[in-house]
């Protein structure tokens, strides 16, 4: 009785144990570990939010930092919360990051990057049909473009760094959850965080040889000034349909950021929600984790199904919510 | 024989509500979208899979409009069109880049049932190689391209749905490599990844109005733009997405116009572009039930077997650099 009963566990547990071994021959890139003791931090929207969070607690950690905006102002206020909160004075970096010279200039006068942070965003959820393009081009300016320019002016220097010390680098980018799902109100900035993902995918293939490991974080809405300024004009949907998604404190976001980048995660979700939608959506992205791997093949099927209750509950919000009437254009 | 039976129904009774749960959850449901008397406006339609779909449509019965860049090309699709098919298509030369003029486009031709946002460059090459001017080309032509001609004929579109009762459609042409970003696309995929959210969201909005987006998801074509881009493409990037187009620009059309037609918000164009979707179906919506069923049933092992491909692509990547290292 007892022998056929362990070999009905052994029957069970035998293919998730072939499974582990296959995932582990199996991930890419290998996994590796980012240090930030001592190394030089760059965070872009640093002098707030998520940003400046993280430039906190990266200092905290021994980390240089330095932080970079457009306010000069704002990033003097962000120098002294820092200097009083962890001792270390931060660099600061002025410059709008949709000005591709500005941000080559200010970079290379830098020491060299070993973890840059693309953090930037702007967000101005609203119908497409009502929204300026202006505003669409503002939202893929900074969120897309800007994050072209700042790894465009790190990398050489980040390269030559990572290849003299043989320590490995790190480029990380913020996303969203709206970077996974793009929901009613989001049509720009669901397309400028979508567009970061298959930035990363191609990144990641293109600097693994140069020991730099590429990493993007999806953080549901957390408690930021950026947030306050876009719940002001969010469609009543777009609210609605948010609500799905328990929000967070950018001090948590900015921890759990910080770790996923030591590890050098490819994907970083950020609450239990975040987790599941990195499972929905983990597509053909790389997977340095064994663990994560694991769970995304053996939950893959499951999310896909939540997935869709989601999208069922969405579209059921949709056409409940009366529409408020079109401006003539 | 009666414990056979027993273990056949407790097999089949999950899988049988599974599709019942997923016929009842699926959004949004299918309608069908006619294109025979109806305007379909096509981007980039002087050539490749733009002028292919102009062609098809208008053999189908549509008002078909083209719009592209040259004239030049332009009256040569038209002539060529006509000489095939004896329909006459109406044409327009604007740069998608330039807003003012796509709505002057979008206001002479009509409004418009059918538009497809076909047109794109691509310019494969390493990030740190590539001029950044050629990243906001992608971006420009690609992104904000799609973005002024869904704002310039929505207005029109919106109104003539209601005035008919027969749904609208705007469709996107994505890519595979909007699908995963592979060496040498970081423009590319970026541009192609961004126009998965904005269909995502914009089918949100657009679903009250009776449109329907669809996005298709073609592997290399046998296209001018094709033989362009394969000139400039790096090693890796030929190892790894091969060196031969998959498809010929006809089929692509093809497949593109029954998935318009039939308001699938996912087109992929052959096998492996059916298995990368069920990879990436990711949280889009799905209409069709039976799709929606495999893919709950095959996305487990639709993400192995992607974790598999990237092992593979890494692996190439890593001998390219040690062979480079060893000349």
């Amino acid at each position: 009785m007892a022998s056929s009963f362990s070999f009905l566990l052994l029957l069970f547990v035998f293919p998730f144990a072939a499974l582990l071994l296959a995932l582990a021959v199996l991930v890419r890139p290998r996994p590796a570990r980012i240090p930030l003791k001592g190394r030089h931090l760059l965070v872009s929207g640093g002098s707030s939010g998520i940003g400046l969070a993280i430039a906190r607690r990266a200092a905290a950690e021994g980390a240089r930092v330095s932080i970079l905006a457009r306010d000069r102002s704002r990033l003097d206020e962000a120098r002294e919360t820092i200097r009083l909160a962890t001792g270390v004075d931060a660099s600061v970096i002025a410059v709008d990051v949709r000005d591709a010279e500005g941000v080559a200039r200010a970079i290379e006068a830098l020491d060299p990057v070993d973890v840059l942070i693309c953090n930037q965003g702007v967000f101005v959820p609203q119908e497409l049909d009502l929204q300026s393009l202006d505003e669409v081009r503002f939202m893929v300016d900074v969120n897309l473009m800007g994050t072209f320019h700042l790894i465009k002016a790190a990398l050489p220097a980040m390269k030559k760094r990572a290849r003299e010390t043989g320590i490995p680098a790190s480029i990380a980018l913020m996303s969203s959850q709206a970077g996974q799902v793009g929901v009613y109100g989001y049509t720009a900035y669901s397309a400028s965080k979508f567009a970061l993902r298959g930035l990363a995918e191609a990144l990641q293939h293109e600097v693994v040889a140069d020991n730099i490991h590429v990493t993007l974080i999806f953080p549901p809405d957390t408690e930021t000034p950026g947030l306050a300024e876009e719940l002001k004009r969010r469609p009543e949907v777009t609210n609605k349909i948010a609500a799905s998604t328990g929000g967070m404190k950018a001090d948590e976001v900015a921890q759990i950021a910080l770790n996923g980048i030591k590890s050098a995660l490819f994907v970083v979700p950020c609450n239990f929600e975040g987790a599941m939608l990195c499972i929905a959506t983990a597509g053909l992205s790389p997977q340095p984790s064994i663990f994560m791997a694991f769970r995304e093949v053996l939950g893959a099927s499951l999310m896909r199904l939540v997935g869709l209750c989601f999208q069922w509950n969405w579209f059921g919000v949709i056409s409940d919510t009366p529409r408020r009437a079109c401006r003539a254009e | 024989m009666g414990y056979l039976l027993l273990l056949l129904l407790l097999f089949f009774i999950p899988f049988l509500a599974l599709a019942a749960a997923l016929a009842f959850l699926v959004r949004p449901h299918p309608v069908h979208v006619p294109i025979k008397g109806r305007h379909v406006f096509i981007t980039g339609g002087s050539s490749g899979i733009g002028l292919a779909l102009a062609r098809q449509a208008a053999v189908e019965g549509a008002r078909v409009s083209i719009l592209a860049r040259g004239a030049a090309r332009l009256q040569e699709a038209r002539d060529g069109i006509r000489l095939a098919t004896g329909v006459e298509v109406a044409t327009f030369s604007a740069d998608v880049r330039d807003a003012a003029a796509v709505a002057k486009a979008l206001e002479a031709s009509g409004p418009v049932d059918v538009l497809v946002c076909n047109h794109g460059v691509f310019s494969p090459q390493e990030l740190d190689k590539q001029d950044l001017e050629e990243v906001r080309f992608m971006v420009e032509v690609n992104l904000m391209g799609t973005f002024h001609l869904i704002k310039a004929a929505l207005p029109p579109m919106k109104r003539n749905v209601k005035a008919t009762g027969l749904p609208a459609s705007i469709a996107i042409m994505s890519s595979q490599a909007g699908q995963v970003g592979i060496y040498g696309y970081t423009a590319y995929s970026a541009s192609k990844f961004a126009l998965r959210g904005l269909a995502e969201a914009l089918q949100h909005e657009l679903i009250s109005d009776n449109i329907r987006v669809s996005m298709i998801f073609p592997p290399d074509t046998e296209t001018p733009g094709y033989a362009e881009e394969h000139r400039r493409r790096p090693d890796v990037t030929n190892l790894i997405a091969g060196s031969s187009p998959g498809m010929k620009a006809d089929d692509v059309a093809k497949t593109a116009l029954d998935g318009i037609k039939s308001s699938r918000f996912i087109i992929p164009c052959n096998f492996e572009g059916t298995m990368l979707s069920i990879a990436t179906a990711g949280l889009s919506p799905q209409g069709s039930y039976f799709t929606a069923l495999v893919e709950v049933l095959f996305a487990g092992s639709m993400r192995f077997l992607g974790l598999i491909f990237q092992w593979n692509w890494f692996r190439i990547i890593e001998r390219w650099h040690a062979r480079m290292k060893n000349s």
